[in-house]
């Protein structure tokens, strides 16, 4: 179990579904507006991604971000409902 | 073993710049983390952080009350207010604790979950309800976020903006007052 829980400890952090879907949608949403947004800490080389703490924050984030975008937004891409 | 299952069960917070917020605070340097912790004394103040972006910017925020039963009803609201936001509906609107100003949209959290999510703060060492994490992606310009207290309670909390761990600036002070923030 010790092992286990060192395995858990040490395992590589990756970007998740979440914030994926999250930088999508900005991405196209940038576009659509002739915009540009910073988020780079939650690209798949982003900072959110060194500590397992770091990348549980970032992936709330993400998925509450994504959900009241959803929500407060009318037009945005479809690749934002997807 | 069972302490430490039930360590992994919970959430951990990165470590965030610690700064202590008066009823006003300049957010320095926007572009890295920062946990601000305040006080409501009488329940009726509106704490007001500004920050000045330079570009579009994601930026996460929460709000985060210590976790004990004399703050279980001790549930503040915060808002973000800047361009770019979408203007409030009726019913938002009437949340806020002061006039929104002219040309500028508004998020509202209103920290109500019924279920709190509950987290460890690693630099505090202490168990926190957080209203949970959301990312806004904020257009270049003034932005502010008011904390208040809607029901009046008084009690302490942390206000959290971005991810990135960054001590560079130094700890603001906050180890200083540790007695005021963990006890």
């Amino acid at each position: 179990m010790s092992i286990l829980l060192l395995l858990l400890a040490c395992a590589e952090v990756t970007q998740t579904p979440a914030c994926e879907r999250y930088v999508a949608c900005l991405d196209a949403r940038d576009a659509a507006r002739g915009t540009t947004t910073d988020m780079l800490r939650f690209e798949a080389e982003g900072d959110c991604w060194g500590t397992p703490a770091g990348a549980d924050l970032c992936d709330r984030a993400c998925a509450n971000g994504l959900t009241w975008l959803l929500e407060s937004e009318a037009d945005l891409p479809e690749v934002c409902s997807s | 073993m069972r302490f430490m299952l039930l360590l992994l069960l919970v959430p951990l917070a990165p470590a965030h710049q610690p700064a202590e917020l008066e009823s006003d605070f300049d957010v320095p340097n926007p572009y890295i983390s920062y946990a601000v912790n305040g006080r409501f004394s009488t329940g009726d103040e509106v704490f007001t952080l500004h920050m000045e972006l330079d570009r579009g910017f994601a930026l996460p925020f929460e709000l985060l009350i210590e976790k004990r039963s004399s703050n279980e009803a001790h549930r503040p609201m915060y808002a973000v207010v800047g361009p770019g936001l979408p203007p409030p509906s009726d019913e938002l609107r009437a949340l806020l604790p002061r006039e929104l100003p002219e040309g500028v949209g508004v998020f509202i959290d209103k920290n109500d979950d019924a279920e709190r999510l509950v987290i460890f703060e690693s630099v505090m060492r202490r168990y926190y309800w957080s209203s949970d994490t959301t990312a806004l992606a904020l257009d270049p310009g003034a932005h502010e976020v008011w904390v208040w207290s809607p029901e009046g309670t008084t009690g302490d909390f942390v206000i959290g903006l971005g991810v990135e761990e960054d001590f560079s600036e130094g700890t603001g002070g906050l180890f200083a007052s540790w007695r005021t923030y963990a006890y």
